[in-house]
């Protein structure tokens, strides 16, 4: 009787109790944005979500394009509370590893990590930041236009307050000759800059207008490149959801989710202990296009047969 | 105000439904050229084919190279390619001249050499933008220097290499090529007015599409008008062998690591290789040349080659139709 008795004490104690191993440790990590949640969020938490062995708490934090609100996030970022931080964009990552000291930083959607100081090489960022770069070669840009139009006056249209623009133009500027066009620089100063830009680019009468992936022409891209299409100027972005949702032209650059995915997995890496300066800054394995049909009827382009087969279409 | 319905699918299916409109637009084309051939009673022939190779193709050929980045390997893998098809060809143009000894030799030149100048660089343009008629501008040229040496030469004719140097084509690649290697900094004003003449250029060039497609039809009546018979099993032969040739060098390319399968991570340079071996592809399917035909003071061709080119015209309408469907399916998305 009393061995059965142990024995049924021992199966529902074993049955209450959840196995040793599927144990997972609860961390948080804070999320610092600048335009709110993008596909690159959602895919860092599935990533994060599917782990085994970590139940992962995101608190998300919008600076909502506020400076100011920025630095009150970073400066109120606990690094007890929080085992990492996972920031979006080249400024807010710049900001963070100024504003705050022992807290790791998992960066994602920053194009130039090391011309931004935010790593010292893609292989060892040597920093305590590593994460997802969203790469686009300035040479692949301009060969796809090159593919759909010939242009000789190319504006590039940026915010004046982000750095990460200034980099890309620097590229830019460099393969001027070989594709034989010459650059018209757009700088937009905040919001209201915003009609007085757009209204010097048609005055300049470009042949096209590329943008960088610039967080504030992305909040604003609905307004930018509607003029854009009114004037029958072609848009070139490197983000994907510019040309879903704001219907820019087209778009050569990183699936969103998959980076997001990408910074989880040194996220989860950071987490299991390991140094983020010795984790390599990842990038997609290969670029992506996308096309709005729309767009491309609207402004009388013909799409060739190599580009569209290869690319997702939006109608 | 509503919101629009935004629809995100593959462009594999797009492309599908966009190459079959092309050739649609461009079988349309033809057949008004063969229509007018016959109203006109197919006098404009020689009329038409000067303004395609004097002014129209090296028009097109200009604007499209003079803004496109071609890489020196690109350029020479088509060169490489256009003989590498009269070489692979040469048995078969061999077997159908020794078939009639009684006849002239005109028939090397129809059965090794392709007509590029009808209908390969106004599909390569519409099918993969100036891109696609850079490089095809290449296999052009090759073409067109093999023809004019090797090809009279085998023919039975003298070479006309000088003929060959004076080709507006030739000189249109040239122009560009130099253009690009030496770009100057050109004063703000003469800028814009390079700019003008580009544009202009560019404007004349787009005439060229429906010219050389009309040409196409025109050739098409010319030849029939002449007692040409709509079959000839040796064009079927041609049209069935070249593909496999084209799919055998794009095979070895591949092999020798000259086009890689990688996407990597840039995908413009997986899209420049594919490009490439999609003008192959086109290019195998390109009816028997007519260039012999042209030719002031050589001797007319026979009713048997004459019915070769109709036929071979006729069978790379449909030959076109698959290789494109071919090339969306397995070339782009290999």
């Amino acid at each position: 009787m009393i061995l059965r008795l142990l024995l049924c004490a021992v199966l529902a104690a074993a049955m209450l109790c959840p196995p040793l191993a599927s144990a997972k440790e609860r961390v948080e990590i804070a999320m610092v944005l600048w335009r709110g949640e993008t596909e690159a969020e959602k895919g860092f938490r599935e990533k994060l979500a599917a782990s085994p062995d970590y139940e992962v708490v995101i608190t998300a934090f919008d600076a909502g394009q506020s400076k100011e609100k920025l630095d009150k996030i970073l400066a109120g970022l606990d690094p007890k509370r929080f085992r990492l931080a996972y920031t979006f964009g080249t400024m807010v990552t710049q900001a963070a590893l100024q504003q705050t000291r022992d807290i790791p930083i998992i960066f994602n959607i920053v194009q130039r990590p090391v011309e931004g100081k935010v790593a010292t090489s893609m292989e060892h960022p040597g920093n305590r930041a590593t994460g997802a770069s969203n790469l686009v070669p300035m040479d692949s840009a301009f060969r796809t236009l090159g593919t759909l139009m010939n242009i000789r006056k190319l504006g590039f249209v940026y915010s004046s307050h982000d750095p990460a623009p200034r980099y890309q133009l620097t590229e830019i500027k460099q393969q001027q000759k070989r594709f034989g066009f010459k650059t018209f620089e757009f700088p937009i100063n905040g919001k209201e800059g915003i009609a007085s830009t757009m209204k010097q680019v048609i005055d300049a009468r470009v042949d096209a207008v590329i943008f960088p992936s610039d967080s504030f022409v992305k909040a604003n891209a609905t307004r930018i490149i509607s003029i854009l299409n009114q004037h029958r100027i072609p848009s070139v972005v490197v983000i994907p959801e510019m040309v879903s949702e704001n219907r820019a032209l087209i778009s050569l650059g990183p699936d969103y989710r998959t980076l997001g995915q990408l910074a989880a997995d040194n996220a989860l890496q950071v987490l299991k202990g390991r140094k983020p300066a010795d984790l390599p800054v990842r990038v997609v394995p290969q670029l992506s296009i996308m096309i709005n049909l729309a767009t491309a009827d609207r402004l009388g382009i013909h799409i060739p047969l190599q580009l569209l087969s290869v690319a997702t279409v939006v109608r | 105000m509503g919101t629009a319905t935004v629809i995100i699918s593959s462009g594999a299916i797009a492309a599908q439904f966009l190459s079959l409109r092309m050739l649609v637009t461009a079988m349309i084309i033809i057949v008004a050229g063969a229509l007018m051939a016959k109203w006109e009673g197919g006098g404009q022939q020689n009329t038409l084919a000067r303004l395609n190779s004097q002014i129209f193709i090296p028009c097109l050929i200009f604007a499209a190279l003079n803004r496109t980045p071609l890489a020196l390997p690109e350029a020479l893998t088509m060169g490489a390619g256009a003989l590498f098809f009269a070489l692979c060809s040469y048995p078969l143009a061999h077997w159908w001249v020794a078939r009639d000894p009684e006849g002239d030799q005109n028939g090397f030149i129809s059965m090794l050499f392709g007509s590029t100048s009808t209908i390969l660089l106004p599909l390569a343009y519409l099918l993969f933008g100036s891109q696609g008629l850079a490089k095809a501008a290449f296999f052009h040229l090759m073409n067109l220097f093999l023809i004019y040496t090797w090809g009279r030469w085998r023919a039975g004719h003298p070479t006309q290499l000088t003929a060959f140097l004076k080709t507006p084509t030739l000189h249109a690649v040239l122009l560009a090529l130099l253009l690009k290697l030496f770009e100057l900094e050109l004063p703000g004003q003469l800028q814009d007015l390079l700019w003008l003449v580009e544009k202009g250029i560019s404007m004349m060039a787009s005439g060229a599409l429906p010219i050389l497609l009309i040409s196409h039809g025109y050739a098409l009546y010319c030849l029939r008008s002449s007692g040409a018979a709509w079959w000839s099993g040796a064009a079927f032969l041609r049209m069935l062998w070249l593909p496999l040739v084209a799919t055998t060098l794009i095979l070895i390319l591949r092999a020798i690591g000259l086009a890689p399968l990688d996407k990597g991570y840039d995908l413009m340079h997986y899209l420049d290789l594919r490009t490439t071996e999609a003008i192959l592809l086109l290019a195998s399917a390109l009816p028997c040349t007519i260039s012999a035909f042209w030719r002031p003071g050589d001797s007319p061709l026979s009713k048997r080659d004459s019915s070769l080119l109709l036929s071979s015209a006729l069978l790379s309408i449909i030959a076109f139709g698959l290789l494109v469907f071919i090339i969306n399916r397995y070339i782009f998305n290999a």
